[in-house]
């Protein structure tokens, strides 16, 4: 019986291989992600406070009227490293489609394959899960992000729009 | 049942690779491909695979090839078609998945008999193992009709011969080989059938049975049919060495 991993993968490619470089470069992504949010947001909100010296000791002290900066400029280029791993998937396709002729020309046996598919299939099947799977962390991070700037922030901070949450 | 090629042509830019071909491949022929170098032989086998856009038509028993007929045909290739990263232990788990009519009681004893190791990878065998993978591989699919490009290239001589031996052996009445090779006195004690391609058309077909009537030997009809000068190497020779002085 096929096991659904033969379908997915072209023959010879270490299936748990591929996996760990994702991973790998997910986690990766996911981290610059955080420090440019990071980047953005801790320094707008620290503009949100002053020192105060009364008691001799810098005391931060919110500055009256003081608004943060609006969510979506905070997230400005913060998800770039997950949309380049997304957008590495069709040169994985590409090696994919390029693994049936290294080594030897196996291509000509998939193109004679009654199953017209699976040559495709095991060339776009990890790629899109990938990618999907980036889209789906890109999202998380986002709520993660706006959870963040809604409780992070002091309620008097928030613009307006956001006060209702 | 055959396949049968109807005014095939197929060019490469500017370059006609086949020009018109027509030809019968009735079921159970034995037939040897013949031709120099760029005459056609390839592009005619990967047309007939459906590798290549030509025009004309390629019918298996009237029908077009198409994903319904296709394991019907095998193919072996001196490129080699098998994966490298696998094992044969492996390649046969996949054919038996994908081609319903897989022989594997013929691959196992074939493997037995050229001493192929079952579960090393194919991509680590020698290029004589390899080509005799890739041959094992074709007749094991289960197809009717068998098509192999130069299979040989790199074997030594008593590989090419055991081979010999064994195919004649093995293959059914209803399997039909068509065997593209330059070792012409070789394959002549045991193909049926000489087609002979020429710079893309077929200039020469003839059955062993008929050259032996005419007392022919196939390596004097092929002479015979490129009009092969036997006094062009010495009159070659004559101009060099004359032009020397």
């Amino acid at each position: 019986m096929t096991r659904i991993s033969d379908r997915m993968i072209p023959p010879g490619i270490s299936a748990a291989s591929e996996k760990t470089l994702y991973f790998i470069a997910l986690g990766i992504c996911s981290l610059l992600s955080m420090a440019l949010f990071a980047f953005h947001y801790a320094p707008a909100r620290e503009a949100l406070f002053m020192n105060n010296y009364t008691s001799g000791k810098a005391v931060p002290v919110l500055i009256p009227g003081a608004v943060i900066e609006d969510f979506p400029v905070l997230l400005h280029r913060v998800f770039d490293p997950l949309f380049l791993l997304m957008a590495l998937t069709p040169f994985v396709v590409l090696l994919h489609y390029l693994h049936y002729r290294q080594g030897s020309m196996s291509i000509y046996l998939m193109r004679r394959l009654p199953d017209g598919k699976l040559l495709h299939q095991q060339c776009w099947a990890l790629p899109l899960v990938a990618l999907g799977l980036t889209a789906l962390t890109a999202l998380l991070f986002l709520l993660f992000y706006f959870l963040i700037y809604l409780f992070a922030t002091p309620a008097q901070c928030l613009p307006s729009a956001y006060r209702r949450f | 049942m055959m396949i049968e090629l109807n005014h095939v042509s197929k060019s490469y830019g500017s370059k006609t690779a086949l020009n018109g071909v027509s030809l019968s491949l009735p079921q159970g022929e034995i037939v040897g491909l013949f031709g120099e170098n760029g005459a056609g032989k390839t592009t005619m086998m990967k047309s007939i695979l459906g590798y290549l856009r030509y025009q004309g038509t390629i019918t298996l028993d009237g029908e077009p090839i198409t994903r319904k007929n296709i394991a019907r045909l095998s193919f072996a290739t001196a490129e080699h078609s098998f994966f490298p990263h696998l094992s044969p232990k492996a390649h046969s788990q996949f054919y038996s998945e994908h081609f319903p009519s897989f022989r594997e009681k013929r691959f196992l004893a074939l493997m037995e008999f050229f001493g192929l190791p079952m579960n090393k990878a194919v991509g680590s065998y020698s290029l004589g193992q390899k080509n005799q993978f890739e041959v094992i591989m074709a007749l094991s699919q289960g197809a009717d009709y068998i098509l192999m490009d130069e299979p040989f290239a790199g074997n030594d001589i008593f590989n090419r011969e055991d081979f010999y031996k064994v195919l004649l052996g093995i293959l059914e009445p209803t399997e039909t080989v068509l065997l593209s090779t330059h070792l012409i006195e070789e394959v002549s004690a045991f193909i049926g059938r000489a087609v002979l391609l020429r710079q893309g058309r077929i200039v020469g077909d003839t059955t062993t049975e008929t050259l032996e009537d005419q007392g022919k030997t196939l390596m004097q009809y092929i002479k015979e049919t490129y009009q092969y000068r036997a006094d062009r190497v010495s009159r070659a020779l004559d101009e060099l060495t004359g032009s020397d002085e």
